[in-house]
């Protein structure tokens, strides 16, 4: 049985990432805080009483079923909104593309050394381009690489082979590193 | 040439820096629901143990957790049969009041039970009343 401690140090580690990926996964930062709050109170209120050992593949399946249990709701609020869209406003449409975002913002340039604004526009590349992977491929590649499963605590979480984690996590590496190279980011 | 744990490590170290560059307000509502769910567990174990040191702590625990997440169910129960026992009682006391009136009225009767079953009684009583 975890103690409340190694339950607030767990998530202190992982609430970061945590909000990233629901981030890619629904593309609106106020949505993915609420799926990260819910996942926090779910395991707490279902499977604090596990070991601690078992909260990293707990918390993941979770996540992922908040995003899909968010994603149900939109649909949901999508329909109706559509059903009823001439009775008001149509909502904007504020895709935040981060290229648009940095391409019309000049007043940071002159603050920021070249590397480092070269830096911010490759993150916002690639987390551009994780948001638009499959979302099987994003979610095996995040838990291998990013949360730092093994490929059978990948599967596990997952529900899938391990053979289907490893594909998904090769097609996710080079369509992201293609992109990389496009954009010509390299390592230094 | 750089393998795909290689490719996937330069991708992380990006990631991983713009989870260090994450705005002061996302950072405090993550806080917050950390703190939430932290709090929750805490509480739930605090009730637990007091329940355990009450002595009937278990029993109460199951069941009261039980009741929690089914609260409505629970309560239409709790309705249904309180409706239904009080129909129950009220059709035991009509039957037994009809029951006892009978006995009553036949035990404290002058005449014998077996007249009532007699059919010239009726008769006689009738003429005799006349008189």
């Amino acid at each position: 049985m975890a103690t409340p401690q190694e339950l607030s140090d767990f998530l202190a580690q992982v609430e970061r990432r945590a909000f990233k990926q629901a981030v890619y996964a629904v593309r609106d930062e106020h949505g993915a805080l609420d799926i990260v709050q819910d996942s926090m109170m779910k395991l707490s209120e279902k499977y604090a009483d596990k070991p601690a050992a078992e909260f990293p593949m707990l918390f993941q399946r979770i996540l992922q079923n908040t995003i899909k249990d968010y994603w149900r709701r939109q649909k949901v609020r999508t329909l109706w909104t559509t059903l009823f869209s001439s009775f008001g406003k149509a909502e904007d449409d504020d895709d935040n593309d981060p290229l648009e975002i940095l391409a019309g913002d000049p007043d940071n340039d002159d603050d920021q050394p070249e590397a480092e604004l070269q830096r911010r526009q490759t993150l916002a590349i690639i987390e551009d381009a994780i948001s638009r992977l499959p979302a099987r491929q994003r979610e095996a590649f995040i838990l291998r690489y990013w949360e730092d499963m093994d490929v059978a605590e990948t599967a596990i979480s997952m529900g899938c082979s391990e053979g289907s984690v490893k594909t998904h996590c090769s097609r996710a590496v080079h369509t992201l590193a293609a992109i990389l190279e496009k954009h010509g980011f390299s390592k230094r | 040439m750089n393998t795909e744990q290689d490719k996937a490590k330069e991708i992380i170290d990006l990631l991983d820096e713009g989870t260090s560059r994450l705005d002061r307000k996302v950072l405090d509502r993550l806080y917050t629901a950390r703190t939430q769910a932290v709090g929750r567990l805490v509480e739930r174990r605090q009730l637990a143990a007091r329940q355990e040191a009450d002595g009937v702590g278990h029993v109460l625990r199951l069941t009261g957790d039980y009741f929690q997440e089914h609260r409505i169910a629970a309560s239409a129960f709790i309705v249904i049969a309180a409706t239904l026992l009080v129909f129950a009682m009220s059709q035991h006391l009509t039957t037994k009041s009809s029951a006892e009136f009978g006995d009553a009225f036949l035990l404290g009767a002058e005449l014998p039970p077996e007249a009532f079953v007699d059919k010239g009684f009726d008769a006689w009583l009738a003429r005799t009343s006349q008189r």
